[in-house]
């Protein structure tokens, strides 16, 4: 609402915009608002990462953390063209342009050391290296780790010797049975770079220390130690890191985002549609009616309506138009209220006996005479039912009701705030996970309850301070 | 008053009414078997269950009898999913915990609240009042099941000063204290003076007012001093309505200080406490006593939330995993009583606030 395209006598949305706009503090709340909503928006542009796709050796990255921009571990072939799914981003991206590119990738090689570890049930009880060599103890150093040699899972443990309970990673068994492990650790001196030129759709050629290599070439991400595509180091930035399971949390934040404004501001429209015409109705038509209509309200009001949402939730599927329903039952309340006195008062004025004279059908004057002159009151009600019902629907996520969209799980940032609360840890290590989901939607909620004092404040300067 | 006392009453079982019948409409309506488990099951064991539950009868038989059995023996029926316990043992287990941690939350929030908002009236616009009014706002948009997390990843987990969960109150000191207490406020408001107009709001109400806050806040603090395990949990439940409660209280006593009466008593000389204790503060805390309704339902849904996060085994907690595994029987019993008890509490809300402002008149 610029101020050009009003009418030169400020009209009284005009004058309610200059009040707005003195309130510092409403206008901040707009402004983070609106960032949100548009971030909401265009979330699959704004994004860094897609939500959906985990990067499974990525987990628990602090924020900040930065990462090669690669995957799990890729094949490259000279005189090929790389198949999308094996290869990180940078690889099948630049193909095909019609310009030669080079990439160059540090990589250290593995040493791996076979071991023979015999158990009894669940503890170790001998250890034996190459040669049936039996060791007293394996120790691993910081670059060092072990793994199950067929199924090529990594074993958790710091050091490994007869005695000590069966590490994590492993499968249990009962009796004595032989567990077949890799000592694996990575050789920081034979580091090599390998370079692959690509063009026209295909990988050129594969050198090694500058010898071309023919054939297949596999590399493991855990392996690479520097990545650099035409000159420029290729690597992600969690900028609030990852969770668990390797998902970006910023971008799922933002996804977040929009699953709980959409929640928020269609919930809303239903409960304000159903609210604005129920207190219209009951305030035009008076006398019994609204008497009738208003003890109606008066019962709903009591009930313990977050109980409710939960039986309806509960017993049928939990799908998200059952929460709009739901949502919007609550919230319908207390806009029928206020709308109803208001209609009271304003149905007493000139011009709606104007209007009864001039022969306008009572339905007529609802919608043109009546209705409009409330807009005030459901503007200030949007702004502060739109938090209202984000809180509900990310406090039924909290709770396990975790709602469902097309059969899949819907992550608003009560589901976040959840899953960042059961991956804490012991000490609060993995803190992030909890915190920054929590701040933004403290942060929106906050914005949008300064928003809605302040329109409330401009829209209606008698009001203002109370409560 | 006395009329509208009863009028309230007998419009508490309509509204209970209307919140059973919908419920249990909503459960009726609900699609597929209560005992729809993994396993098959065969018919006749399917029969006798339904016989148990009493599921073989028509719908509206099945409400008469449910109706009939609460009204007449408070007897919410059997589990659907604990088979060898009923409604009301899970909920007699439940509810202690359950109202100990409510009434911890209401108590700090009142105590928190009335003291903040109250000294952010009486200083307006100082340092403190800033800061207490911008904490409250803060207070009142963070959703208690950040604070909650939050809360114990600080304190709990990072700082080991508290325990992450669980509950093992300890009583031993209460009974006590609480005697104590009530003692010391029974003296201060001895010469309680009945006036010509029956119950006058004066100095001594404030005492016995003030008497019997003091009484539940010491009780409160020491409650949790010896038992840590309820600290994070009260706290986390009571700081949005501290919040609330600060903002409301600083706005009501505002209202008041500018009132004539007020000026009076200033001009008569009295200190400033003596203005603030015993003229402004029955005035100011109006809005508060009518926002302890809401504040009340606020406290129970909240429970739903801190329950979970501190694993408190209360009836908010039995709720949600009653929700989650369909243990409809045990849905209904808690709505039922949940809204029994916040009627009830709204309606003694309502009262209380009639006797402190003579204003009010209903009709």
């Amino acid at each position: 609402m610029s101020a050009d395209l009003d009418p030169p006598s400020d009209g009284p949305w005009a004058q309610a915009w200059k009040r707005l706009r003195r309130n510092a503090m409403a206008i901040a709340g707009l402004v983070v608002v609106s960032v949100m909503a548009l971030a909401a928006t265009f979330a699959g542009t704004v994004a860094p990462f897609d939500p959906r796709i985990s990067e499974s050796w990525e987990t628990s990255l602090p924020p900040g953390a930065r990462h090669l921009d690669l995957v799990n571990e890729f094949v490259v072939t000279a005189g090929q063209a790389p198949r999308e799914r094996d290869v990180p981003p940078w690889l099948h991206d630049g193909l095909g342009d019609g310009h030669d590119h080079a990439c160059e990738l540090d990589v250290v090689a593995e040493e791996v050391k076979q071991l023979r570890v015999t158990m009894d049930g669940a503890k170790v009880t001998k250890i034996q290296g190459d040669g049936a060599r039996t060791l007293a103890k394996v120790e691993l150093g910081p670059e060092d780790h072990l793994r199950v040699k067929d199924a090529g899972t990594r074993i958790e443990a710091k050091a490994l010797e007869p005695g000590m309970a069966l590490p994590e990673g492993v499968p249990a068994k009962t009796g004595r049975w032989v567990l077949f492990a890799e000592w694996v650790r990575i050789a920081p001196d034979a580091k090599r770079t390998v370079r692959v030129a690509y063009g026209y759709g295909t990988v050129s050629a594969v050198t090694v220390a500058g010898a071309a290599h023919a054939g297949e070439m596999r590399i493991r991400a855990e392996h690479v130690r520097d990545l650099r595509v035409d000159g420029a180091r290729k690597e992600h930035v969690h900028v609030l890191g990852t969770d668990l399971n390797g998902y970006d949390v910023l971008s799922r934040i933002i996804f977040g985002a929009r699953i709980s404004l959409l929640v928020g501001l269609v919930a809303t429209l239903v409960s304000l549609s159903i609210g604005v015409l129920y207190g219209a109705v009951s305030g035009y038509a008076g006398g019994r009616t609204d008497v009738l209509m208003m003890r109606a309200v008066d019962v709903l009001y009591a009930m313990p309506y977050i109980f409710l949402v939960i039986v309806l939730l509960t017993v049928f599927d939990r799908n998200l138009i059952v929460l709009f329903v739901a949502l919007g039952l609550v919230q319908w309340l207390t806009p029928a209220r206020v709308v109803r006195g208001q209609i009271l008062s304003i149905k007493r004025r000139e011009f709606v006996d104007a209007a009864v004279t001039l022969g306008t059908t009572p339905w007529r004057i609802l919608v043109r005479h009546l209705i409009p002159n409330t807009m005030g009151v459901v503007v200030v009600f949007t702004t502060l039912t739109i938090p209202a019902v984000i809180l509900e629907e990310s406090f039924l996520s909290f709770i396990g009701l975790t709602v469902k969209f097309g059969g899949e799980p819907i992550d608003s940032w009560g589901a976040l705030v959840d899953s960042g609360r059961n991956a804490l840890g012991v000490n609060g290590e993995r803190w992030w996970m909890l915190v920054f989901p929590g701040a933004a939607m403290s942060l929106t909620l906050f914005s949008m309850n300064f928003l809605g004092d302040g329109l409330r404040d401009a829209l209606d300067p008698r009001q203002k301070g109370r409560g | 008053m006395g009329r509208y006392v009863l009028r309230r009453l007998l419009w508490t079982p309509l509204v209970l009414l209307v919140l059973v019948t919908l419920t249990f409409a909503l459960i009726k309506a609900a699609p597929g078997n209560p005992f729809a488990m993994d396993r098959v099951v065969s018919e006749e064991i399917r029969a006798q269950l339904e016989a148990r539950y009493g599921l073989d009868k028509p719908a509206i038989v099945q409400f008469g009898q449910y109706l009939g059995r609460v009204v007449t023996d408070f007897d919410f029926g059997p589990s659907m999913k604990f088979k060898d316990r009923t409604v009301n043992d899970i909920i007699a287990n439940g509810i202690g915990p359950t109202m100990l941690l409510g009434a911890c939350a209401v108590i700090l929030a009142v105590a928190i609240g009335l003291t903040a908002g109250t000294i952010g009236a009486v200083r307006q616009n100082s340092v403190f009042d800033h800061a207490s009014m911008s904490a409250a706002t803060f207070g009142m948009s963070v959703p208690n099941f950040v604070t909650g997390p939050v809360l114990v990843l600080v304190f709990a987990l990072s700082w080991k000063a508290l325990p992450v969960s669980g509950f093992d109150p300890s009583f031993s000191l209460l009974p006590a204290l609480g005697i104590a207490a009530l003692h010391v406020a029974w003296r201060v408001t001895e010469r309680i003076r009945v006036g010509p107009a029956g119950f006058s709001w004066g100095r001594e109400f404030a005492c016995l007012w003030l008497g019997l806050l003091l009484a539940a806040v010491t009780s409160v603090v020491t409650l949790l001093a010896r038992s840590p395990t309820l600290i994070l949990p009260a706290v986390t439940l009571a700081l949005p309505f501290a919040s609330r409660i600060a903002r409301l209280m600083r706005a009501g006593m505002l209202e008041v200080i500018g009132q004539d009466y007020v000026r009076t008593a200033r001009a008569k000389g009295l200190s400033e406490t003596t203005v603030v204790v015993r003229h402004a503060l029955k005035g100011g805390i109006l809005p508060v006593v009518s926002y302890l309704g809401p504040a009340i339902t606020g406290v129970l849904t909240g429970s739903l939330v801190v329950e979970k996060i501190f694993a408190i085994p209360g009836i908010g907690r039995e709720f949600v995993e009653a929700a989650l595994s369909r243990d409809y029987m045990l849905v209904l019993g808690i709505v039922v009583l949940d809204g029994l008890l916040l009627v009830l509490f709204n309606l003694a809300v309502d009262v209380v606030y009639g006797f402190l402002d003579p204003r009010i008149r209903y009709e």
